[in-house]
């Protein structure tokens, strides 16, 4: 972690739509001690409109941009795969890291996630336990472990 | 023959000789005769005149000269005679004899005899001298008789009974016959030249002759030339001669066969009654010429020949006979024998072919057609015939199919086309057909019939589509079962999850409320909520398997087997388990994702299916010296091994053989998976085991590359640098 950033300022935006992952992204964080807000989409359309701060985020300061994104493949209407891909062919979303956590172990979805952009494909273990450390592994990297770009201010 | 003609030539000449010899010695002997007789007369006149000079002279002498008696008469009547007579009138032989009976001694005057010497007085007695003793005797005649000297003479004699003389003129017989005998002699030899000449001019000069020799031979040569066997056979049906042919077919020569009987020796006994039934007519008179009869032949070599046999009857001085000609036919019958054969094979492959055919005129017109094409398009073979191709091709095929027709026709490269097309039925109904058309061109090349191969391919057509329809579900079908694989993985799992979150956030947040048996339900849902989790992943994998391309490379097999036990090294140090690798296992070219996965699967099952203090696994490969391409690989160990019963099912999907509880649980799905990846690799599992000591699992692979080969470890890199040195 660097020195001007602190742990509240890096948001996370979670594109999931099941409640009961959301919850359990929840209390790992809360189990893990990590304090960074979650900003949770329901589905694709929801999580573009935030990214590109329009509709119900247009207003200046209703849409922090995120430090990192954890996005669910299958979504009600816009689904993740078309999230990723709008976000990796627009230059200013293109540099926020994208960690797929999804179900699907297909490798299918593996190769086509990877060919657009994705920055990590991590499939949602089943159980809590599981759940938990992959939550608490994947905080341990992105913010403990590698630099993450300066976030542009507007 | 010609022995005959030769032997007639001959005799006729030589009697012809013989007569003319008689008549020559006939006419000489009747000259000699009368030469004889005329001689005789002669010596008589001769020795008459003599006797009449002798008397006269000694008359008178008597009368004038009384003084002239005895020895003085004597010496002058031998004078007198000696100059009357000359020696040379007589001829050679020729002697004029006076004598006088002195006692019974015949005393000769000297006179004119062939010695000089005085002939000896000779006995009266004696039987030489015979005229001279006939003369003494007082008689006058001729005589043919032995003189003094003991020839035989012919001789007058004469007796002078006043003077008591005998006188005798002779000649020897012998000089009278000489010229006779030389005559006879020279008319002999002159009717042997004669003979001589004769006969040769016959034989050799006589035009006729000659001309009967030439054509004999002539007709010789063509008997000999002709390739029809001709026998002459005589009344009695004995082989006369045989020409060059026929000795040529019976195997013998004409000596050999001169003199045989013709029907015992030479035909058949099948045929024997026929043939002695023909010549009899032939020989009786009853028919004059048989033609056209067939009979088998036995030649001397114990052949048999078939002929088709003619006689004729001839007629010459020694009766009837037959000339008997026979064609030899064997090589035509055995020909036509072998093209009725063919003609009736084609006829039966033709009829009882199990696909139609069928030859069609460039016009299209059915020529012929066998049953199975009647039975396919319904008509029957009369009918069919009546029509063309064209009218029954279904008419959407009729345009390729006369195109196909016309380019067949056209290139003379070509010579058949093969085309799948309907047909219509009498019934109207169409039909499946595969045609295939070959043209049979004449001499010059232009088409002169197709010959079209129908085969009915309905049935065929019918499953093709049942097939089709039947691949398209499977697809479809397969497609349906992805998608499920991928709902099971996703869909299914998300509330799977949800309930094992929840149980656990249950037992988080309001574990201190329930009872300790609440608790325990709880994380049985979670566990069973998991369980069933892994059953889907399991199932997943397995769909996977069959569904996903291989992706073979060359993969070192140590390397992989390495990487498998570093996976399990936890297990295995817990289990405190031996694992031992004999020798260095193979490279071989296989998809490495799946074959970890099958060595993670059988050497996982080794370890947790055992139940020995000391455990251990081997994991090996049997290659065989000659084919590195065939090895066997095996994994094995010392564990609780399988009951032969189960042995067939532990490949089959979800198949567990013992209870949840027992060695670390499990789904089953492990040899299932293990099962298909083998097979996808074209390969076989199988398993040997002990109930109690132990398993073996063995497995084969076929080594396909298949894209690009990829290098993978050391081992990999060597065999790669091997393939290809650069």
């Amino acid at each position: 972690m660097t020195a001007n950033q602190t742990e509240a300022e890096q948001h996370i935006l979670l594109v999931e739509d099941s409640d009961v992952d959301y919850e359990t992204v929840l209390r790992a964080f809360r189990k893990g001690n990590l304090s960074n807000p979650v900003i949770r989409c329901e589905d694709g359309d929801e999580a573009l409109d935030y990214l590109h701060r329009r509709n119900r985020f247009a207003a200046p300061g209703a849409a922090p941009r995120p430090a990192l994104v954890l996005l669910d493949l299958n979504l009600p209407g816009t689904d993740g795969r078309e999230v990723l891909e709008e976000m990796k062919n627009d230059e200013k979303l293109k540099d926020i890291p994208v960690i797929v956590m999804t179900t699907s172990s297909d490798q299918r979805d593996v190769e086509r996630c990877y060919r657009h952009g994705a920055n990590s494909y991590v499939a949602k273990p089943v159980s809590f336990d599981g759940y938990m450390e992959a939550v608490r592994r994947l905080h341990s990297y992105w913010f403990e472990t590698v630099m993450l770009p300066e976030p542009v201010r507007r | 023959m010609r022995s005959d003609k030769q032997k007639a030539a001959v005799l006729s000449v030589s009697v012809l000789g013989a007569a003319l010899t008689l008549l020559t010695i006939l006419t000489l002997c009747l000259l000699y005769r009368t030469s004889l007789r005329m001689e005789t007369q002669r010596l008589e006149e001769l020795v008459h005149s003599q006797a009449a000079l002798i008397e006269e002279f000694t008359r008178i002498a008597a009368k004038n000269y009384p003084d002239y008696t005895g020895s003085t008469l004597e010496a002058a009547v031998t004078s007198v005679f000696n100059a009357h007579i000359r020696k040379e009138c007589f001829g050679a032989t020729g002697e004029f004899l006076i004598a006088r009976l002195e006692g019974d001694q015949i005393v000769f005057w000297p006179g004119r005899q062939h010695s000089a010497d005085s002939i000896k007085p000779i006995p009266m007695q004696s039987q030489l001298a015979e005229p001279m003793r006939q003369a003494l005797s007082g008689r006058s005649g001729t005589v043919v008789g032995i003189d003094y000297r003991g020839q035989t003479v012919l001789a007058a004699y004469h007796h002078l009974p006043t003077l008591g003389l005998g006188l005798v003129a002779k000649i020897d017989i012998a000089e009278m016959r000489t010229p006779f005998f030389r005559a006879a002699a020279e008319a002999g030899a002159a009717a042997l030249l004669l003979i001589g000449i004769g006969m040769a001019v016959l034989l050799r000069f006589n035009p006729f002759l000659r001309r009967l020799e030439e054509e004999r031979l002539r007709a010789q040569s063509y008997l000999d030339l002709t390739g029809i066997m001709i026998v002459l056979l005589d009344c009695g049906g004995r082989i006369q001669s045989v020409n060059r042919k026929g000795c040529e077919l019976l195997g013998a020569a004409q000596d050999e066969l001169a003199g045989l009987f013709w029907v015992n020796h030479c035909i058949h006994p099948a045929d024997r009654d026929a043939a002695e039934e023909a010549l009899r007519l032939l020989l009786s008179g009853e028919a004059e010429q048989i033609d056209g009869m067939e009979f088998h032949l036995c030649t001397m070599c114990g052949e048999e020949r078939i002929i088709e046999w003619s006689g004729r009857a001839v007629r010459c001085r020694q009766g009837r006979r037959v000339i008997s000609a026979g064609t030899d036919i064997t090589e035509r019958k055995r020909i036509e024998r072998c093209l009725q054969e063919a003609k009736e094979e084609f006829q039966a492959t033709f009829e009882q072919a199990a696909v139609g055919i069928g030859q069609v005129n460039p016009e299209g017109r059915w020529l012929r057609v066998n049953r199975k094409l009647c039975l396919i398009l319904g008509w029957s073979a009369d009918e069919l015939l009546a029509l063309r191709i064209q009218d029954v091709t279904h008419p959407a095929h009729l345009e390729r199919s006369m195109a196909k027709a016309k380019e067949l026709s056209a290139n003379p490269a070509l010579s058949i086309y093969q085309m799948e097309k309907q047909y219509l039925r009498k019934d109207g109904s169409a039909v499946w057909i595969n045609h295939t058309v070959s043209l049979v061109r004449d001499e010059q090349g232009k088409p002169k019939y197709y010959i079209s191969v129908i085969e009915d391919i309905q049935k065929r057509k019918e499953m093709e589509d049942a097939l089709r329809d039947r691949t398209e579900l499977l697809v479809r079908s397969n497609k349906e079962l992805d998608d499920f694989a991928y709902i099971a993985s996703h869909d299914l799992k998300e509330p799977l999850r949800g309930i094992m979150s929840y149980s656990t956030f249950l037992l988080e947040d309001y574990g201190e409320q329930f009872g300790g048996e609440v608790r325990d339900r709880l994380r049985t849902i979670g566990d069973l909520a998991g369980r069933l989790s892994t059953l889907t992943d399991d199932l997943l994998t397995f769909s996977r398997v069959g569904r996903l391309e291989l992706a073979r490379r060359q993969v070192d097999l140590n390397v992989l087997v390495e990487d498998v036990l570093a996976t399990l090294r936890v297990t295995l140090e817990r289990e405190n388990v031996w694992v031992r690798i004999p020798k260095s296992l193979p490279t071989v070219v296989c998809d490495a994702v799946r074959m970890r996965e099958v060595y993670y699967n059988l050497i996982s099952n080794a370890v947790k299916y055992n139940d020995k203090p000391e455990k251990w696994v081997e994991i090996g490969a049997l290659r065989p010296w000659n084919d590195p391409e065939r090895s066997v690989f095996y994994v094995c160990d010392n564990g609780i091994g399988i009951r032969d019963k189960h042995m067939d099912k532990v490949f089959t999907m979800f198949k567990r053989l013992h209870s949840g509880n027992k060695f670390g649980g499990g789904t089953g799905a492990g040899l299932a998976i293990v099962k298909k990846i083998i097979e996808r690799h074209e390969g076989h599992i199988w398993l040997e085991s002990a109930e109690g000591e132990g398993s073996i699992f063995f497995f084969t692979i076929v080594q396909r590359h298949e894209g690009q080969i990829w290098q993978e470890g050391a081992g990999g890199a060597s065999a790669l640098q091997r393939r290809n040195p650069l």
